[in-house]
Parts: structure tokens; sequence; C-alpha cells
């Protein structure tokens, strides 16, 4: 809302400037977003006087001037004003100025004369519309007196935020009584009297409301024998000032009076109201009307319109039509101030997508009683504008009056609420200066509420009053919060934080991507249409089609960040992202919204170093890593090989099993590379993705203390000799279950194929480290254990040792 | 006998050194200190002495090993330190050495777990909701009238007629309500949604921290103090705010919350638009309607509800430009927090 600080001051006393008055709106709570200063435009202009005038002698119209700005120089200046003559003060602009429009003046010649400025119009000065020639003033000012000492002011445009409770405020009387209220200052409303000559006894112009819901009170007021001609200059700077094009004496009255008064008004031509009556009802069908913009809209029968006996003339609250405009003949006119039901405006308004400045007001609750104020304000400006005389007879058709509204105020309850031990006189002080009457005791305090006031509706609303009047920052600071209450962090949150901590100490960067996702990425995962993540949630009305469907898996985000990174150059990545997923459901309005773990890696195993070239990765490295994390979290797992997801590959993919559930915590390996192709320059990258449900749920609790060994180890290395198609894991878990109860720990730590060995072999050496609690072990208590162990991979995998 | 010892001292000292690495370090202990040496030469001797003369003679040979011991640990040390000063031709100390992959969280997952912290420490519990959420829980229950001009404030995405995504983490108040009696004190950080154009400084998903605080007689002095603390903590001891009044459906007293801007400190920049102020979040008094929809009874408690815009404030604290790169995940971003 644009407020005009010399508008503003018509209504209450503002010495302040514009700056102080901003700062302290903002604080009462009307968020001031900008001041602008608008310096007078006359401030280029200065009193000339026409010494001589003569006709130019190669042009008809022009005239040839020798004019005295006052500064002991006479300058030349060619005029092509009619109404030139010797002898006039006048408006000159010298070259170098600047006229309103931006344009600059400069030393011309005008047909072989030279023009040394421009002697000035109303029109050329930005004065209003009414300019026949230049202006001929009347003025005692020394010649050369800049025009602004003479007419025109400077301006400060003050642009306040107005919150949708209160539209009192789109108007400069409420803002006015907000600023009365800060500075504890009086009020001045405009009179609206109209004197007995210029009324007529008419009759009251008929109106039938048949709807009475969405038109709670339509007041019409007629004129006639008006004359439609330009506004003068003072109403059109104000409009201007604010943004508003001046249009003509009656159309810009409304507007005037719209932005005074927040009461949006509009004049029908009233010669043009087929039956002489005014119907307020609501669309029929197929009814079409056309709005002053000139499209053709065409109505649903919610709509609410203005008729005449035949057709719709307006849309109610939101736009006048076409075929009842008040054109420059007019001479008749009904004037409409009406309050039209908010939610009905805002149906109408949303569904044709049109916001004016009156639909803006209706939607937010215009002041039900303003509207005959507003009317009355317009007549009489009206009247003075554009002549004409004022009929005495209102329709005013307001079936149920507004009933008082009286709301309680227990001065306890804002003590409570504010912390603030506030007398009540003063209480009651502070609402007054708000226009808001009130009286009462210690028990409570009757406050009676104004029709323009529609935002206080509950007691709280009141102690906001007093609050912000009082100052926020000046209420009593307590200290309640420092009473303990326990804030104790959940499981969830526990173990999220552990991941975060477990992954960034393994070098992994978090990211966070959109909860969107395109679709497509998973027809690339090549997801079965019966996978649980083909059930997304769909937006309705998304921005643009990439936010249309939500991730239902946080691999395609992950793809997208690696392909970001890599274009740009980084094809190190080891992220992972912790995050909801959102899996649409039967039998449920809202979603399941699941947090998952993923994890990307890609590139080489360590970070680049000049010692040696560091190894790219190998396949089972995500499972390493994997475990490593399931480790550090404390929760003992199988894996097996058998992971059906289709985007990962196959044979290597893992599927992490709790030991303590039996559910599933996760999938991983590498990805297929069909899942690459979209990132040039990516040869493979790793996933997996934990459902941390199930990490939560297979958690073991706090780590028991074991006996730290308090005797040696015995290590053994054997390096055998087995088929090639028989795996670690298989070797590994018959290692274990032969290794006897000293067996502490086998670990592999080398892997050959190829020449010195048989073909269609392999040779895995593992370290195995035997310890009793009970002694030292003796050599041969371990040979036996190992020749144990090696009786059993022999019988059941025929496996050796390599000689 | 004792020129004899002085006579040794003095061999020793001198051979001493010329002694330059380890390995003679070690022979001239074993000469001299060894099971064999010439100390134990000596020692091998008080048997030939009379009762008068060993003890003189053993405090001698004593004193003797003790000054060739204190001898042979200084000239190792002078050795040691030697060797290692000395480098190999073509040896480059500045070579940089191995450095580690470093992991470091998503800066906005940072700075929400910090502020979650300083409120954690202030007594708050963290709480969460459903980011698809019921059109009750996200306007209905707090206060947004159905078709009112207060829901323009908030540009919805809708996942059916009663369905959307939440425009705030506001929701959660209601839901933690109606399941906890007061008295209730938590934050809710968490994703939100709005309908808006894109651009550097608007986003269509982005995070929020809410909070809520509901026992008998909290008042509004209560608000500030929490707020202000916040404030200094996150922000820096230096920083104060100002509560100007605004409008929330959900509650009343609303305020905006300003804090002294960190680039001028108050006297007014660039970055604050001259006024020394800069907007960091919304609060207030919770409204009795709300209270209403969650089952309390307005008339028994008071609370405060506040929020903030996580991807804001991070903008704030360390000068970043673009919202966009939040979730775009450049490494080159990420790893400068």
């Amino acid at each position: 809302m644009l407020i005009s600080l010399n508008w503003l001051r018509d209504y209450v006393d503002v010495p302040e400037s514009a700056e102080k008055l901003a700062g302290d709106l903002t604080m009462l709570g009307l968020n001031v977003e900008g001041v602008e200063h608008r310096p007078n435009p006359l401030s280029e202009f200065v009193v000339g006087k026409v010494l001589e005038c003569e006709k130019h002698p190669d042009a008809e119209k022009l005239s040839v001037c020798k004019v005295d700005v006052g500064d002991g120089e006479v300058r030349n200046i060619v005029c092509g004003a009619p109404n030139v003559r010797t002898g006039l003060t006048v408006s000159v602009i010298l070259p170098g100025k600047h006229l309103p429009d931006g344009m600059k003046i400069k030393k011309t010649k005008l047909r072989g004369v030279k023009s040394e400025g421009m002697i000035c119009s109303e029109i050329e000065m930005g004065l209003g519309t009414a300019a026949a020639g230049i202006l001929e003033m009347d003025t005692d000012k020394p010649l050369g007196t800049p025009l602004s000492e003479l007419y025109g002011r400077e301006d400060w445009i003050i642009d306040v935020e107005v919150t949708p409770n209160r539209p009192d405020q789109l108007g400069h009387i409420g803002v006015a009584r907000e600023v009365a209220a800060l500075y504890n200052r009086k009020l001045k409303l405009p009179s609206v009297q109209l004197s007995e000559d210029v009324q007529y006894d008419g009759e009251a112009f008929p109106v039938e409301i048949e709807d009475a819901q969405g038109c709670p009170r339509y007041i019409a007021r007629c004129m006639k024998d008006i004359k439609i001609g330009p506004s003068p200059s003072w109403i059109c700077e104000r409009l201007e000032a604010i943004g508003l094009r001046p249009i003509n004496n009656v159309v810009d009255v409304t507007n005037y009076v719209l932005h005074e008064t927040g009461q949006p008004l509009h004049a029908f031509d009233a010669t043009n109201l087929a039956g002489g009556k005014i119907v307020v009802r609501r669309a029929r069908p197929g009814e079409k009307t056309q709005t002053l913009d000139e499209a053709e809209v065409e109505l649903r029968e919610e709509d609410l319109v203005i008729a005449d006996a035949e057709r719709a003339v307006a849309i109610a609250g939101v736009m006048g039509g076409l075929n009842s405009e008040v054109e420059a003949g007019t001479t008749d006119l009904v004037l409409e101030s009406a309050f039209f039901d908010p939610s009905s405006v805002r149906k109408t308004r949303k569904i044709h997508d049109y916001s004016t400045d009156a639909s803006y007001r209706f939607e937010r609750n215009a002041d039900i009683e303003m509207a005959d104020f507003a009317s009355q304000r317009a007549m009489a400006l009206m009247q003075e504008l554009a002549g004409g005389l004022v009929s005495k007879q209102v329709t005013d058709a307001y079936p149920a009056p507004r009933p008082e509204k009286t709301l309680g105020l227990r001065p306890a309850k804002l003590r409570t609420l504010l912390g603030l031990d506030l007398p009540v006189s003063e209480i009651i002080a502070l609402l007054k200066r708000f226009d808001l009457p009130a009286h009462g005791d210690e028990q409570e305090i009757t406050v009676t509420i104004p029709s323009f006031r529609r935002d206080l509706d509950l007691e709280v609303d009141l102690i906001e009053e007093v609050a912000r009047l009082y100052g926020y920052n000046e209420l009593p600071m307590e200290n309640r919060v420092s009473n303990l209450l326990y804030s104790a962090k959940s499981e969830d949150e526990k173990l999220t934080e552990e991941l975060h901590r477990v992954l960034t100490s393994l070098g992994f960067t978090e990211v966070m991507t959109s909860s969107f996702m395109d679709p497509r990425g998973l027809d690339l995962m090549k997801l079965e249409s019966d996978d649980p993540r083909r059930n997304l949630v769909t937006v309705r009305n998304p921005l643009v089609s990439f936010n249309e469907k939500m991730r239902s898996s946080l691999l395609p985000g992950m793809l997208d960040v690696m392909k970001v990174n890599v274009h740009r150059g980084e094809d190190q990545l080891r992220i992972y992202q912790i995050a909801r997923v959102y899996l649409s459901r039967d039998g449920d309005k809202l979603p399941q919204e699941p947090t998952r773990l993923s994890i990307l890696l890609a590139g080489s195993r360590n970070p680049q170093h000049w010692s040696s070239n560091p190894p790219e990765l190998e396949e089972g490295d995500m499972a390493g890593l994997a475990g490593a994390i399931l480790g550090a979290l404390r929760i003992p797992f199988d894996m097996d090989y058998s992971s059906d997801e289709p985007f990962l590959n196959s044979p290597r993919s893992i599927r992490f099993i709790a030991k303590k559930t039996g559910e599933l915590l996760g999938q991983g390996g590498p990805l297929k590379g069909s899942m690459l192709e979209d990132i040039k320059g990516a040869s493979s990258a790793q996933v997996v993705e934990f459902h941390l449900e199930n990490l939560g749920a297979a958690l073991t609790g706090h780590a028991g203390y074991k006996a730290l060994p308090a005797f040696p180890a015995l290590k053994r290395d054997l390096a055998l000799l087995l088929h090639v198609d028989l795996q670690w894991g298989e070797l590994s878990e018959l290692v274990q279950k032969n290794g006897g109860k000293w067996l502490e720990s086998q670990a592999l730590f080398d892997v050959y194929s190829g020449d010195g060995i048989p073909e269609g072999t392999k040779s895995y050496a593992i370290r195995l480290k035997f310890r009793s609690n009970d002694g030292t072990l003796t050599d041969q208590q371990v040979d036996k254990q190992i020749a144990r162990i090696l009786k059993a991979l022999n019988e059941s995998l025929n496996v050796i040792l390599r000689s | 006998m004792q020129q004899e010892l002085q006579q040794l001292w003095e061999d020793a000292e001198q051979e001493l050194a010329q002694v330059a690495d380890t390995q003679a370090l070690e022979a001239f202990r074993i000469k001299y200190l060894g099971k064999r040496g010439a100390v134990a030469g000596l020692f091998g001797r008080m048997g030939g002495l009379s009762a008068e003369e060993r003890p003189a003679f053993g405090q001698a040979v004593n004193d003797l090993r003790a000054r060739l011991e204190e001898a042979l640990t200084q000239r190792k040390q002078a050795v040691s330190e030697q060797t290692e000063s000395e480098l190999p031709s073509g040896y480059d100390p500045s070579l940089p050495g191995y450095k580690p992959w470093f992991g470091r969280r998503h800066v906005l997952s940072s700075v929400l777990q910090e502020i979650v912290e300083i409120f954690r420490g202030m007594g708050f519990s963290v709480a969460e909701g459903p980011e698809v959420e019921l059109d009750y829980f996200n306007f209905q229950a707090l206060n947004f009238p159905d078709d009112h001009p207060s829901r323009d404030l908030q540009d919805t995405f809708y996942i059916e007629k009663d369905v959307l995504l939440r425009t705030h983490t506001s929701p959660v108040q209601i839901r933690y309500m109606e399941k906890h009696p007061p008295p209730v004190r938590i934050v809710v950080p968490g994703r939100v949604y709005r309908n808006e154009a894109i651009d550097a400084s608007h986003a269509a998903e982005f995070h929020q921290v809410e909070g809520l605080y509901v026992d008998e007689g909290v008042t509004m002095g209560d608000l500030t103090v929490t707020l202000r603390h916040f404030a200094k903590e996150f922000f820096g001891s230096g920083t104060e705010l100002r509560f100007r009044p605004h409008f929330f459906p959900f509650t009343e007293p609303s305020a905006e919350a300003d804090m002294t801007c960190f680039g001028c400190g108050g006297s007014g920049c660039r970055i604050c638009g001259n006024t020394g102020w800069i907007e960091i979040m919304g609060a207030g008094m919770v409204h009795p309607n709300v209270f209403k929809s969650a089952g309390y009874d307005p008339e028994k408690v008071t609370g405060f509800a506040f929020g903030m815009g996580i991807e804001r404030i991070a903008m704030l604290r360390h000068g970043i430009k673009d919202i966009r790169l939040f979730l775009e995940n450049d490494l080159r971003f990420l790893s400068q927090f």
C-alpha cells in the first residue's frame, strides 16, 4: 500500500520526517518496506517575464520572445502558445534543466531562430491536464524565483506492508488513524456536507438485492447535469503519487476516495442502466459480460453481478462493465458504494483471475459502515469537480445493520500474557488512542469495536493492541524458560546423529537433494510396475513438471549430485544423504514418509597423492564400508549376495540382514553401467541404501565391556589353494566353524591366481589368530586346531595347502 | 691408582668425541661399560686390595662409571640429533603429506543441528511431523479460515483437495499438543514447501525450525528472553533483537524479530538496507483458537511459538548469495563450510 505523506497530512498532523514516521510505523506493526522521496518537480522552473513578443519570421504559429529571468541576461525563447504576449509573467525552464517527464531542455534553433529555453504550460510542468496555452502567472515574487516556492510540494511515498487482517489500513484515513494513535494526536476527517443549492429532489434510485448474503449493503446516490472533464492538478498529483493514472473527474474521484477511505466505489452512467434500476444477483447460466478492460468474461452462476433490468453491468466487487461506463458525454450518474461478501468476491476473483484494487479490499473485508461516508465524500468531491446536482434521495439497502459489538478485556489476562503490570486506567487510555471506546474496572474492561476494526474478535486481539502501542520491546523480560524441562533425545535422533558422526569420520560429505524427482529416474532404475516405489505422491499444481512427483527413492537425487559434480570436473565422490522418501499407500490420505540413508561412492579408493597412484575402487569396497558403518553402530548383521535391486550389478550386490530382527537393513553394491549413461565421464559408482527404522530396531544398546586378553596370541598364516568358483564367504564360514574356542580372528591378506598354481584354482592367504584366556597357548595346541581346520576345508570344499 | 683411573677417563673422553654413529656408540659402550669392559675390569681388581683401600677405590670406580654413562648418553643424543638433521641429497621437505578423505555435514544440516542444540539447552525437545499434511493441521487448526486471504500468504502445493505439502512446520504444534498434555517445550526442524517461482532468494522447498512453549503463566517476556538468548548464541554475544508487531493467524499478539545487522552493528549498511536491522523470524503468543483446536484450555495455559527459515539464517551468517546452491550440492560449495 503506497501512502503519500502529503495526502496523509490531510487527516493527521505529522511534523515528523518521513524517515522518522517510517521507523515508528514499522515498530507499530505497519512494516514500511520503502520510503521514496519525490522532490518538487517545479524546482526546475523559474518565474520569468516576457519583455517583448514578435511573430516568428518563418512560422505562422510561433512567436519569438525576449524573456527576463532575473539573472541580468535577456534570453531569446521561441514559443508556440497562442496566448503568449508582451508583459506576461510566465513559467520558464532554462537549458540544462529537466521537464517532469525527464526530457532535458537544450539550446536549439526553431526555424532558424535560436531559442534558449521554454515558456511552459501546466501540462509541460506536470500540473494536471487543463492547458490551452502557457501558464499566465500573477505573482509578486522576483524574477528567477523557482516555481517550487509558489506551487506544488515535495512528497514522500511510503510503502506500507498491510497484513491481511488489517483491511482498514488499505486507505490513507486508516493509516492516519494508526499515526494518530502512535503520536496521540487527533484524526481529522474531511467534510462531506453539501450546500442546499447543489442538491435536487429526485427519485431514489431503485435497487433490488436478490442475494442479501452476497451483498449485505448497497448504497446508490445519483447526480445529474455533471460535466465530465479532466481533474484539477491537486487530485492528479495525488493519484500519480501512488501510481494511478488520472482518467476523468468522475473516475478519478472514485479512485481517490477508495485510496482515502479504503471503500471501493463504482460510477455508472445512469442512462445506460436499462429499466432505470440496479439488481444485485447471481449470474445467469451462460451469461457474459464485457469488463472495463474490454475482455469478455463468461460468468459462472456463483458469480455475483450488478445488473440493470436486462444484463450484467459489473462483476460485483471486482470490475465494472464496459456497457455502463462513465464516458465523456455522461451527464447523469449513479454511484455505487456497497459491501460484498469477502469469500464470494474471493472465489470470483480467483476463478476469473482478476485482481483489482476493489476485489483486494472486499476480499479482506471492507468497512460496511464506511460505505456511506465514502459515498457522501465522493458526491461532494464530484460536485466540486464536475458540477451538477446531487439527489437528496439516497437508496441505502442495508437490511441487517451491523449490531454494536463489544469485547471484554480482563486486565488480569493481559498481565499474564504480557508479563506486564499495567493499571486499568492506562490500558483504557492506550485503547482510546486507537479510537476504541473503552471503560471498565479491575474485573473487566468493555471495549466497543468500531466497524473499521473487523480484525478485533477476541480478548487477545485487544491485548495485542495494548502491547503494540506500549511497545513490544518495552515489555519486561521474564525468565521462566530457565525452569528445567527434561529434553530427551529420541532414539531416532540419536541414531541419526551417530550416522552423521560415523559417515563424516569415514570421509563422506552430506548432501541434501530435492524432495521431488523426475519419475523417469524410476524407469532408469528398471523398477517393476508393482514395486512400492512406483506409488508416487503427485502434486496437483506443480510449478514445473520437475516438481510434480515426490521422490520414492534417494538414488535419483544422489545421481543428480554425481552428475552435477562430474560434469564440473569433480569425479571423486563420497557422499551420503539421510532424508525422507514419500510412498503413497492405499487406505490413508497421507503417504508413508520413511527415512533412508543413501551412500554413493565413485572415483578412487584413496585421495590422490604423489607417492603412488591411488587404486580404483574395488567392487567389494561398498560392502566393506557398509560393514564398518554397521559395526560402528554395533548392529550385528549377515550379508548375502541375493540382492534383487534391478539397478545393481546383481552378482556383486549385497543384502544386509539384521541378526537381531532378521529384517532387511539395506542393499548395496556396484550400479549397473546403464545407470550412469547420462553422466559423461563417469565409469562406475557404488551405492547402498539403508532403512533407518530397521537400523533403529537392530541396535543392541551400549557396548558391553570385555576383559582385555591377559595372554599373548599365536598367529598362523595359511596359503590355501581352492577352486576358482569357491567364495571367500563360504571358506571363511567353514574356518570359523572349525576354529575352536581359541580362534580369535581370521583375515584374508592375499589373493592370487595365475602362474605357479594349477589351472582352475586360486590362492587365498589367511592369517589366523588364536588366544586363550586361561594361559599361553603352545604350538602343539594350535597345530592341532590348524589340522582340524585344514581337514574340514579339504573334506568339504576340496581346499588344500599351497605347497 | 687414581692416576690410572684418570688416564682411563681421558682416553675414553677422547675416544667418545670421535664416535659418530650408533654402531660406534655400541662398540664404545661394550669396551668401557660392557660385562667384560674396562669398568668391570676395575671392579675385578677390588679383591686384591686391602680392606682400607677398598671403599675409596670402589667409590672412585663407581664415580667413573657414572661419568662414563653420562657422557655416553650425551653423545648418543648428539649423534641422533645429527643423524636426524642430515638430509639425503635432493630431499624436498615441502612435498605435500597425505591428506585423508575429509567428510562434513551439509551446511544446512549443521546450521539446523546447531539451532536445535541451542534450544535443547533451554529445555526444548525435538518433535517431527509429516511433510505431506492434511489441510486441517496446516491451516484450519492453526486459525487460517477456509478461503481466507491469510492463506494467500503461503502459496501451497496440493496433493488432493484436503492434502497438501506443509507450508510451514507449525502443523506439528497441533499434532504434538493433541498427544501431550502441557507443559510442552518443543522445537520442530523440517522441510517445508511453497508454490513460489524459484530465484536466487526464493525456493519452493526449504527448511524451518519451529518452537513452542506452553505452560501456565508463560508470558511474552519469556518469548523475548528465549529468542534473545538464541540470537546471542547463534550470531554472537553482541547481537540484539527487536520485536515488531506483525500478523500471523496462529499467534496473538504476533511479532517479527529483527536482529542487529552483523555487517554494521546497527549503524546501517548495504546488507540491512541502511536500517541497521535484519528480519530473522516470526513469533508470538499462541492464539486461543490454536489451543482450542489442540484440546488445550486457553484460560489455563498460555504459550509462545516462533519459526525461522534455516536457509535465510544460513545465508545471513555465511554470506551465501543464492538459495539454489543448497540443493544443488556442488562439492566446491559444500566443502566451504
